[in-house]
C-alpha cells in the first residue's frame, strides 16, 4: 500500500506546484485574463505579426482582458492543424480553402471571421532567370508556404489560369516562407517564389529580383475573403467571452494600425526583428487598406468552397447546414 | 525436475543435454509457429482499435477504424498514381542503399586493410555515424537540386556509415585461428576470403546492412515528408495536411509493410551469402 502511494502523492504534490505556478509566462497583469492561444504563420508579415505585435505593445489584450500566446506554424493547413489539435484555440490568417477541407474530413472548427480579402501574394523569379512574366511560368517550378495555405490555392489557380490559355501547368512545391522562397529561387530549385508586400520590393527597385505575378490578375478574388480567423469548436463553446474579446482587439488593432501607421511600422519592425528600414516598411499602406483587412463581411464563401472542392482540399461541396454551421458569425464585435 | 537439475549441474552431459531439449522446443514451436504468433498480436491489436473506435473511445478523426484503412490499402494497390509514388520511393531507397552497401564494404574493407587508415578514420566515422546528419538537408537541396538525387545522395551518406564500421569491425572480428587453418592448408587469398572471412564476417556486415537500409528508408521518407516531393512521404505529408485519416494510415501501413519486405529480402541474401 505505502509503495503504491508513494507515486500518488509525488503527482499530488507534482500537480499542486503547476496549480500554485504562474501561468502565461508569470505577467501580473494578465492573472485572471481568460487564456487565448492563437497560432499564425510568418510572423514578420504585416497581415499575420502586426495586429498581434501591435496589440501587445499597446496594451489592448490587457484591456480586454485576455492573456493571448502565440505559436508559429508553416502556415495553410498547419495553422489548422494546430487548432485541431487543441494547441492552439484560434488560428488566424489561414486559408479559407484549408480550413474548409479540414471541416469537411471533419474537423472541429469554424471560420468565426475574415482576415484578408483579396489575394495580397506577388511571385517574384530572380532577374535574368528567363521568367519575365507570368506565361513564362508554364510548367516551371513555383514555391509556396504550406499544403492548404493561400500562396497554395495562388500557385494553383495561377497554374489553372495558364491552362485555360493552353500553356503547361506549374509544378507547385511546398518551400516555406517568403525568405526560404528567395533562397530556392537564388539556388535554383524554384523558378518563382511568393512573397507579400513590402517584402523583397526593395530587391525588385535595384534589379536584383522581377515580379512575375500579381495576386490581383488571377482570378476574381477581389472581393473574396481569402484568409480567416478559425476557432476550435470546443473552446469557442467553453469560451465564447474570450473568442469575442480576441475579434474585439483584432479589429481594433488594424484600426489603430491605418490610424498610426508610423508608430505602427517602430512597433512591427522592433518586435519582427526586421531589418527592412521603416520607409520600406511603410509602403505596406500603399498595398493594403482598412477594409481589405476587415473581419466582417466574410465575402466570397461559395469562391473558398469551389476553390476547395476544385483544388483538392475538399471531397465535395457544402450543404446550406454544413455552410451554416462552418462558419459562424456570432463571435465578431457588433460594430464589425 | 532431476533431468534438469543433472543438465545444469553435470559438466560431461552438457553435449546430450540440447540434442534432448530440442525437440521439446521444436514441439512447442510447431504446434504455434510464431509467424502466427505475430499476425494474431497485430490481429488482436488492431481489433481493439476498431472496438475502441466503434464505441467512441477513440476518435475517427485521429483515428480511422482499422478496417477502413486496410480497405483503403488493398484499393491503393489499383491506384496508378499511389503505385507511382510506391515505385518513387522504392526507386531512392534501392538505389540509396546500393550506393551505401557497395561504398561502406569497400570502405570498411580499407579501413580493416590499413591499419593507419582504420585507426584514423574509424572514430571520426563513428563520430558522424551518432551525428544528425540529416539536418544538412537544405546544403544538399542546393548541391543536387530540389529532386530525388538529394534526397538518394542524402540517404547514401547516413547509410554508409554503419556499413563501414560494422564490415570493418566484421572483418577484424574473424578467429585468427580460423585464417591460420586456411593458410595450412595453403589456400588462395581469394579462397580465404571467400570461403573463410566471408562466411565469417557475414553476420556482422549483414547487421550493418539491416541498419543501412533501415536508415535509408527513414531517411527516404523522412525527406520525401519534409520537402513534399517524391514519393510514400509526400502523400503521408499530404494526407496529414488534408486530414485525411484513412489515406495517412494506410500510407503509413504500406511503408510499415514494405519495411518488413526489406528486411525479409536481406535475411534471405545473408543465408544465402553465409553458404
Amino acid at each position: 500500500m505505502r509503495k503504491g502511494t508513494r507515486p500518488v502523492a509525488l503527482l499530488a504534490a507534482a500537480a499542486a506546484l503547476v496549480a500554485c505556478a504562474p501561468g502565461g509566462g508569470g505577467d501580473p497583469a494578465a492573472e485572471g485574463a481568460m487564456r487565448v492561444n492563437i497560432a499564425f504563420s510568418n510572423p514578420t508579415i504585416f497581415t499575420t505579426g502586426l495586429p498581434y505585435y501591435v496589440a501587445q505593445a499597446k496594451g489592448f489584450y490587457d484591456e480586454a482582458g485576455i492573456d493571448v500566446s502565440a505559436t508559429f506554424t508553416g502556415g495553410g493547413s498547419e495553422t489548422v492543424q494546430a487548432v485541431v489539435s487543441g494547441s492552439a484555440d484560434i488560428g488566424t490568417e489561414t486559408s479559407g480553402a484549408s480550413a474548409i477541407g479540414a471541416f469537411d474530413s471533419g474537423a472541429p472548427i469554424k471560420i468565426i471571421s475574415a482576415s484578408t480579402t483579396g489575394l495580397d501574394l506577388q511571385w517574384f523569379a530572380v532577374a535574368g532567370s528567363g521568367i519575365d512574366d507570368r506565361t513564362d511560368l508554364a510548367g516551371k517550378t513555383m514555391g509556396y508556404s504550406a499544403t492548404g495555405a493561400s500562396s497554395h490555392v495562388g500557385v494553383l489557380a495561377l497554374s489553372a489560369l495558364l491552362e485555360q490559355e493552353g500553356l503547361a501547368p506549374i509544378q507547385a512545391e511546398a518551400i516555406g516562407g517568403p525568405p526560404d522562397n528567395l533562397t530556392a529561387a537564388q539556388t535554383n530549385q524554384i523558378a518563382a517564389g511568393w512573397t507579400q508586400p513590402p517584402f523583397f520590393l526593395d530587391r525588385v527597385a535595384s534589379g536584383e529580383l522581377v515580379l512575375v505575378a500579381d495576386g490581383s490578375e488571377i482570378g476574381d478574388y477581389a472581393d473574396v475573403a481569402m484568409r480567416v480567423n478559425i476557432g476550435n469548436v470546443a473552446w469557442l463553446e467553453q469560451n465564447p467571452e474570450a473568442a469575442r474579446a480576441f475579434l474585439e482587439v483584432q479589429q481594433r488593432s488594424w484600426d489603430w494600425i491605418f490610424d498610426n501607421n508610423e508608430e505602427a511600422v517602430q512597433i512591427w519592425r522592433e518586435a519582427a526583428e526586421l531589418e527592412l528600414t521603416e520607409e520600406v516598411l511603410l509602403t505596406s499602406f500603399d498595398y493594403y487598406d482598412r477594409s481589405e483587412l476587415r473581419l466582417a463581411p466574410l465575402d466570397g464563401r461559395d469562391v473558398l468552397v469551389d476553390d476547395a472542392v476544385e483544388f483538392g482540399f475538399a471531397d465535395e461541396s457544402l450543404t446550406d447546414a454544413e455552410m451554416e454551421q462552418l462558419f459562424d458569425d456570432s463571435y465578431l464585435p457588433e460594430a464589425s | 525436475m532431476s533431468r534438469v537439475r543433472s543438465t545444469t549441474t553435470s559438466a560431461p552431459a552438457r553435449p546430450r543435454t540440447p540434442a534432448r531439449a530440442a525437440p521439446a522446443v521444436a514441439r512447442r514451436d510447431e504446434w504455434v509457429p510464431m509467424w502466427v504468433v505475430r499476425i494474431a498480436v497485430v490481429a488482436v491489436f488492431l481489433a481493439l482499435v476498431e472496438a475502441a473506435v466503434r464505441v467512441g473511445v477513440l476518435n475517427p478523426f485521429f483515428i480511422p477504424l482499422p478496417s477502413d484503412v486496410l480497405g483503403r490499402m488493398v484499393a491503393n494497390l489499383a491506384d496508378a498514381e499511389l503505385l507511382r509514388m510506391l515505385g518513387i520511393t522504392l526507386a531512392e531507397t534501392m538505389t540509396a542503399f546500393a550506393i551505401a552497401a557497395s561504398t561502406g564494404i569497400l570502405l570498411g574493407f580499407a579501413l580493416w586493410r590499413s591499419r593507419v587508415l582504420g585507426e584514423a578514420f574509424e572514430p571520426l566515422v563513428a563520430a558522424l555515424f551518432s551525428s544528425p546528419i540529416v539536418l544538412l538537408y537544405p546544403i544538399f537541396l542546393v548541391i543536387f537540386g530540389r529532386n530525388a538525387a538529394a534526397i538518394v545522395a542524402l540517404a547514401a551518406i547516413f547509410a554508409v556509415l554503419p556499413t563501414i564500421l560494422f564490415t570493418k569491425q566484421a572483418l577484424s572480428g574473424v578467429s585468427r585461428t580460423l585464417l591460420n587453418v586456411g593458410r595450412t592448408h595453403n589456400l588462395s587469398d581469394w579462397s580465404i576470403f571467400r570461403h573463410i572471412m566471408l562466411p565469417a564476417a557475414a553476420p556482422t556486415i549483414f547487421t550493418g546492412l539491416r541498419i543501412a537500409l533501415t536508415y535509408v528508408l527513414i531517411v527516404v521518407v523522412a525527406m520525401e515528408y519534409i520537402l513534399q516531393i517524391g514519393g510514400l512521404g509526400r502523400v503521408v505529408a499530404e494526407s496529414a495536411l488534408l486530414f485525411r485519416a484513412v489515406d495517412l494510415y494506410a500510407s503509413v501501413g504500406l511503408i510499415v509493410v514494405i519495411s518488413a519486405g526489406f528486411i525479409w529480402a536481406i535475411n534471405r541474401v545473408e543465408r544465402l551469402a553465409q553458404r
